[in-house]
């Protein structure tokens, strides 16, 4: 006979960095069961989208996701090149690539530090942000902000880069591959991080297929599945590089995924600035796009990213339909709690890095007849007051 | 008793001095803790931030003390007034400025008694809340007592074995003296050292050990639930802890160069077990910053597997070379 009991992670939890609730039930230590509700952060982007034209849309995809904001620019605005049938310079492809790079190892440093702060190991988070400082100052560089800088476009890419600040750049991807190696070499290491992080939450090869995980949460389980390299995008078709996978499925995979990619992602630029082509960085678009649909697929630095758009005919999307990574890792990923403790939560959480506010849904579901309802705002309001 | 004892009881080495160091090391901490992570740690207040502690001490003070209706209110204020009595109390006994205000044979069992009692007292902090946080992190601060404390008490006979007493000011009086005397016992002595170091650190809390309060499983552990006045004490008893480690380890197993025969000779006593204590807080505070936290089962593997039979292993090394002699003569 077991005494589960309910204990809940958030929707406030210091583990979690955006509100989301987990309801496990434990019994003792051990977790026997475990329930997901996302919805604590939505947003409506979606909704939002439509009341706005295509160029006022950038500012606002880029702002689904703060930390993968490139690869939300770029997979929007690739989607509406599809549908307008845009074709974009060599130069801006490979730009696009430089910034989507850096920010994707931005983004893996992020979250490897993150993870070592969930562990207790403030220094290696103190050390692996203050390395990451140097990848910001760049982006900063290249692109003019240090987070949202709506570089791309529809059309092209916004600013060129100089010889200066390619040889910066070059200097600073050193110093940056330097220290990489030194945290892999850490992380791969040291006991008690391995103590805490092999062997928890094992996603087995076929359970990451049939759960549709996607970006490093598959290839830490040893999935051969990057969208660069099987669906190429921007100019990733030229670029060679690994598809970096790890055979040991657990937690630990899935973060050596992040700090080898960080590492592939350094090669990746160093190409793209050897082999930058000369010309022009944007074509012009007109603000009034022809009816069509567009699709794109990203790999951002937390998956497989896809956006579609629907015109009608006018200055604004009629509709812009987004599925982000986390929606497809955290269904993946709820399983593999069961039969750890939690004090293991929060390493087998942060593996996939969660980002709950991209992945926040809204459907309003009549429990007992299953019927889908419309409401609007005030009708919201008015049946939360009349509670 | 007479007015210099209760000056001494009062103001130094008793209550106030104690109560500085407690701040000075809280400060030691954190700025050498941002040093190894690469931060600056407290910088305003005071030289170098020196008075950060006593600033933070003193605004949670005047913080509103936010009672929980589901817990213990009266329980929780006598535990937070008892518990650090208890620490001051038994650092009477350690010879703090190389003296000691108090002393008798066998003070060392009664300080690792109190020091105990004072451990057990924080899971009461954590089990007079009904609050699911808390009474997991006091039921996990009951676990780690059961792991390190046994060895912590059969790791200190070591040095009053080795010294023949059972008063820690004789120990440490005499300890330099007879591991010179037989070198041999360096091994023992060097074992218990480093596993007494490991199970101290259990006792603070600190990483690998910070399970209780594990900011990222259960918010704050036992303390959850404690605000105001109420977590400025307890804060205060978590800094008398550190004085108390820090001194009673050195106190064991470092020896003493300095005897504080005249006033003068005091205050180089004094100065000589600051810098002792600084250097236990030194090696503690370079494991926290290094590792990271380990779950509780990994705890009481670690003590009942290896640290406890370590520990009575040393033990048994240390009469074996004290008895040599007798049998080979």
């Amino acid at each position: 006979m077991s005494y589960a009991v309910d204990l809940l992670f958030g929707p406030q939890h210091p583990a979690l960095h955006e509100p989301e609730r987990f309801r496990f039930k434990v019994d003792g230590e051990i977790i026997v069961d475990v329930d997901v509700k996302i919805g604590f952060i939505h947003r409506g982007i979606e909704k939002l989208a439509e009341s706005k034209n295509f160029i006022q849309n950038i500012y606002l995809t880029e702002r689904i996701c703060g930390i993968c904001n490139v690869a939300h620019t770029l997979c929007y605005v690739q989607a509406v090149e599809d549908m307008a049938g845009i074709e974009v310079p060599e130069r801006a492809k490979y730009l696009r690539v430089i910034v989507h790079e850096l920010n994707r190892i931005h983004s893996h440093l992020l979250i490897l530090g993150v993870a070592a702060e969930l562990l207790g190991w403030e220094t290696e988070f103190m050390y692996l942000w203050r390395d990451r400082e140097a990848i910001m100052d760049i982006i900063e560089d290249v692109t003019g902000n240090r987070v949202t800088s709506a570089f791309n476009t529809i059309g092209g890419v916004r600013r060129d880069i100089n010889n200066t600040q390619k040889e910066r750049m070059l200097k600073v991807l050193d110093k940056v591959e330097k220290d990489t190696r030194f945290h892999k070499k850490v992380l791969e290491e040291d006991p008690l991080y391995r103590e805490r992080m092999v062997n928890m939450g094992v996603l087995k090869t076929r359970d990451a297929i049939e759960r549709c995980a996607v970006g490093p949460t598959a290839r830490g389980s040893n999935v051969d599945y990057d969208v660069r390299a099987h669906d190429p995008y921007a100019a990733y078709d030229e670029i060679p590089f690994n598809v970096i996978r790890y055979k040991e499925c657990d937690s630990w995979a899935r973060m050596m995924v992040r700090v080898d990619e960080t590492l592939e992602s350094i090669n990746i630029i160093r190409y793209a600035l050897k082999h930058l082509p000369g010309g022009e960085i944007r074509v012009k678009v007109p603000p009034r796009l022809p009816a069509g649909e567009g699709l794109s697929r990203v790999e951002a630095p937390r998956g497989e990213l896809i956006h579609h758009v629907f015109c009608k005919g006018d200055v604004k999307p009629y509709r812009l339909k987004v599925r982000t990574p986390t929606f497809a890792n955290i269904l993946a990923i709820a399983p593999t709690f069961i039969g750890h403790t939690i004090a293991d939560v929060p390493a087998i959480l942060v593996s996939i890095d969660p980002c709950f506010s991209c992945t926040d849904r809204l459907t309003f579901v009549d429990v007992s007849s299953g019927k889908v309802m419309k409401l609007s705002l005030g009708e919201i309001k008015r049946m939360y007051w009349s509670r | 008793m007479d007015l210099f004892k209760l000056v001494e009881v009062v103001v130094f080495p008793g209550l106030m001095y104690l109560v500085v160091l407690a701040i000075f090391f809280e400060w030691y901490k954190r700025k050498l803790v941002a040093r190894m992570q690469s931060r600056l740690g407290p910088t305003y207040t005071g030289f170098r931030g020196i008075l950060q502690p006593l600033a933070d001490f003193l605004k949670l003070l005047f913080k509103e003390d936010i009672e929980v209706t589901t817990g213990d209110q009266k329980m929780l204020t006598l535990v937070l007034l008892v518990a650090p009595t208890l620490f001051i109390f038994s650092l009477f006994f350690v010879p703090v400025t190389g003296y000691t205000i108090f002393s008798f044979e066998g003070d060392l069992l009664l300080v690792l008694f109190i020091s105990s009692i004072a451990s057990l007292l924080l899971y009461l902090v954590g089990w007079t809340f009904r609050s699911s946080f808390t009474k997991a992190g006091a039921a996990r601060l009951l676990l780690q007592i059961v792991g390190f404390d046994i060895a912590a008490i059969a790791l200190a006979l070591v040095p009053a074995f080795e010294a023949e007493s059972l008063c820690i000011a004789t120990i440490s009086e005499k300890i330099s003296s007879a591991v010179i005397s037989n070198p041999l016992l360096l091994i023992p002595h060097g074992f218990a050292f480093i596993l007494f170091l490991l199970a101290q650190q259990a006792d603070l809390e600190e990483d690998p050990f910070d399970i209780p309060h594990a900011e990222t499983e259960l918010v704050a552990g036992y303390i959850t639930e404690i605000s105001g006045r109420k977590l400025a004490f307890l804060d205060l008893f978590k800094d008398l802890q550190m004085v108390y480690v820090s001194f009673f380890t050195a106190s064991l197993f470092f020896g003493v160069i300095v005897k504080p025969l005249s006033a003068v000779l005091v205050i180089a006593s004094s100065v000589e077990m600051f810098l002792k204590a600084l250097l236990v807080l030194f090696i503690l505070f370079t494991i926290e910053a290094a590792s990271t936290r380990i779950r509780i089962y990994n705890l009481l593997d670690a003590f009942w597997k290896y640290i406890i039979p370590l520990s009575f292993f040393s033990l048994s090394l240390l009469f074996i070379i004290k008895a040599l002699p007798g049998v080979l003569l």
